[in-house]
């Protein structure tokens, strides 16, 4: 009655009349028969739920191999399911068009991924084992070790040695100077000074690569720090601030249990550029803190030129200095060994503009294990 | 009248010429000392031995660690062992301040342990070494 009219496609997928429900088509025993459908819905339940795990899997982007063949598993075991499905169904609605059609599509995507799998298998072959993974990272940790203790005995012995042969030329310019003293025209007693300048530049740079180099070898004793007071006697006893300047720090400065030696380090350095590359004989320094994710966030602000933007790279690189050597004596090492030791204790280092002046804002953590972090890099100078 | 000092024996055992010159510079312009030079252990244990021979006087060593032939911790070494001259006063002056030789050196009972810094400092070193012995009582050889 109904195949007169012009059926629309989707109810025609699921018009049931022209076919027998199974129940009716043969002899079925009703064990025979319940086998089927029982086992069809298991099958089903089973793949729908093994398709969702995966599909969960691949949704939170779990580390998964091959996430695009897992997908092509997803719907190949779903459409599995749902064929199983259409067979129970059908012992009582003979969808036979709809149940015709998912399996064209489950035929499609069970050959697809053959195909895909065939293309993947040599890369599955390929994975290595977690045991496997473990060794090569090892093996690199240990190249990567023995690299950076070779490097560092490198610049230890390289400044050590350098030393000697310096301090012979600083003995002999020092006598000629003496012995020669009366007798030297005002443009040698000029060259003179200058050799010895220079000599004590050389000791100056080579001097602070053996700190450099010592940067990240030596082991720190873990202790009560009261940071402001280790800025202030800094200031006084070490630095010797000239007479224009002046120190303020912040009131909240904490008091932390930590390395006292690489954070005086850190402070020396930072105060110390920024009266020496200060553009006035006077000027502020203002050393404030912050709390911060990593622990604590120390700035250290002048009033100074500041420092451009485009150079605010360069200047952690080794021997670099904005300014000619003649004009500010500096082995261009202080902020290389500044991100050195902020970054042996996993934080950063920053310049940014504070109009007028620079900032620089480091980060120290809240607390060092006596452990990791100096077992983590000590452990390349530490004979084996 | 002033009494003229007693005559002190230095056995200087340097390789660094400029050392040696720099030792040379400072005891040149003092009175009382006599300043004998060798670069290395073996010659030094020789001098003392003949200068044991010869005419027993007091003598104090100064030393240096890294040295040809023979280093400054072996000549320690076989200095303590020989009977004759085995209690010789000896300085270390060395540009080794590595903890291992600070303590192998003090091991090997030296008198002073003195490391070679920048002039200005090392004369000062120098000028306390030297007020140093002129007031010690040395053996007689």
């Amino acid at each position: 009655m109904g195949q007169s009219l012009p059926m629309n496609p989707f109810a025609l997928l699921f018009d049931t009349a022209d076919f027998p429900a199974r129940w009716h088509c043969g002899r079925w025993t009703e064990l025979h028969g319940w086998v089927h459908i029982v086992s069809d819905a298991a099958i089903f339940f089973a793949y729908a739920f093994i398709s969702s795990l995966l599909l969960i899997l691949l949704v939170r982007r779990e580390r998964i191999p091959f996430p695009r063949i897992l997908a092509l598993f997803v719907a190949f075991i779903a459409c599995c399911g749902l064929t199983h499905l259409n067979e129970a169904v059908i012992f009582w609605q003979p969808v036979y068009r709809w149940a015709g059609l998912v399996k064209l599509i489950t035929a499609l995507i069970s050959v697809g991924t053959a195909f895909a799998m065939v293309l993947v298998i040599p890369q599955v072959q390929r994975l290595r084992t977690p045991a496997e993974l473990e060794q090569e990272v090892e093996r690199r940790t240990s190249m990567l070790q023995q690299s950076n203790a070779d490097l560092e005995s490198f610049a230890y012995v390289a400044s050590h040695d350098l030393k000697a042969p310096l301090r012979a030329v600083d003995n002999l310019s020092a006598w000629l100077e003496e012995d020669l003293a009366d007798r030297l025209e005002p443009d040698e007693a000029e060259k003179m000074e200058l050799l010895r300048g220079r000599v004590r530049r050389m000791e100056m740079l080579l001097d602070d690569l053996l700190s450099y180099s010592r940067a990240s070898r030596a082991v720190h004793d873990i202790q009560e720090v009261n940071v402001g007071e280790l800025v202030a006697e800094l200031c006084q006893t070490q630095l010797e601030l000239p007479a224009g300047f002046t120190l303020e720090l912040s009131p909240d400065l904490p008091t932390l249990s930590t390395a006292r030696i690489p954070l005086e380090q850190v402070f020396r350095n930072l105060i110390s550029n920024a009266v020496k590359h200060h553009d006035r004989g006077e000027g502020r320094i203002e050393v404030s803190w912050a709390p911060h994710p990593h622990g604590h966030a120390f700035s250290v602000r002048d009033d100074g030129p500041g420092i451009p933007a485009e150079q605010r790279e360069r200047v952690f690189g080794l021997f670099k200095t904005l300014r000619p050597r003649d004009e500010v004596e500096g082995s261009g090492i202080g902020l290389s060994l500044v991100q050195r030791l902020v970054k042996r204790y996993f934080g950063e280092v920053s310049i940014e503009d504070a109009e007028p002046g620079a900032r620089v804002t480091f980060t120290w953590p809240a607390t060092i294990e006596p452990e990791s972090p100096v077992a983590a890099t000590g452990s390349a100078a530490r004979p084996t | 009248m002033k009494e003229r000092p007693r005559e002190l024996r230095i056995l200087l055992v340097e390789d660094d010429e400029v050392d040696v010159l720099c030792m040379q510079r400072y005891y040149g312009r003092r009175e009382g000392y006599q300043l004998t030079i060798v670069d290395n252990g073996y010659d030094a244990l020789a001098q003392l031995r003949a200068w044991k021979q010869e005419r027993p006087a007091p003598t104090v060593v100064f030393l240096d660690l890294n040295l040809p032939r023979m280093g400054g911790l072996e000549f320690l070494d076989r200095l303590r062992a020989e009977d004759e001259i085995s209690s010789s006063v000896v300085f270390v002056i060395t540009t080794s301040t590595d903890p291992n030789d600070v303590s192998a050196a003090w091991e090997r009972n030296v008198a002073g342990y003195f490391a070679k810094t920048r002039p200005e400092e090392f004369q000062l070193k120098l000028a306390s070494l030297e007020r140093f012995i002129r007031s010690l009582e040395l053996p007689c050889g």
